[in-house]
């Protein structure tokens, strides 16, 4: 009787428990777009990555692939405007660049995604071949 | 090529200190600035990301010579 008893208990306090709400320490991402448009100059090095150059920003990111390339330069932009944003310096960094913001922030910052546009134009490479400019 | 470690040696004797992970680089930023430098998180980084990004954190074409001389591998 008490080994018979027993599951039937257990069935009854899972039953009466609530839903619990598991996704409700997801962070939604928001994505705040950002006017700019940034030129990078990509070439390509003697050992065969790219490298993408940004001169108004003083910026250089490096990558085995073209397609790496692009993303690691919208994942650089991001992080550098959530760092200034953290440290309260986004709008004076945005002022200087005379860029804006077209949505506001969100009240809780921790999930925003910062997308700035940028336009990738080719130079020559390392052995010094004129590559066109895409635009 | 140059060797990450390397890399970043030279970078904190510039007084950059690390600020975030992304999937492939790392984000440094100059103390007390507002200069931040992409560095990827390979083994190997090319001549040419090692010296615009030397330059561009304000080293002099001389020094970066004798860096990329010094720490090639």
């Amino acid at each position: 009787m008490v080994f018979a008893g027993r599951p039937c208990v257990s069935i009854v306090v899972l039953a009466c428990q609530p839903l619990r709400p598991y996704n409700r320490f997801v962070v939604k991402q928001q994505v705040v777009r950002v006017d700019a448009n940034i030129q990078w100059k990509i070439l390509q090095a003697k050992s065969g990555e790219w490298v993408g150059v940004c001169d108004p920003l003083k910026l250089t990111v490096e990558a085995e692939t073209w397609a790496d390339l692009m993303e690691d330069i919208g994942h650089t932009l991001d992080a550098l405007l959530k760092d200034l944003l953290s440290s309260n310096e986004l709008d004076r960094f945005l002022r200087d660049q005379g860029w804006k913001l077209l949505a506001a922030i969100p009240s809780r910052p921790e999930g925003v995604r910062f997308d700035v546009p940028f336009i990738p134009a080719m130079m020559a490479n390392a052995n010094g071949t004129a590559r066109q400019l895409h635009q | 090529m140059v060797r990450h470690d390397s890399f970043i040696n030279k970078i904190r004797t510039l007084d950059y200190i690390y600020k975030t992970r992304q999937k492939r680089t790392d984000l440094w930023r100059k103390k007390g600035g507002t200069h931040y430098l992409s560095v990827p998180n390979r083994d190997l980084l090319s001549d040419e990301y090692v010296t615009s990004a030397l330059s561009q954190a304000g080293c002099p074409p001389k020094e970066i010579q004798n860096f990329l001389t010094s720490a090639k591998c």
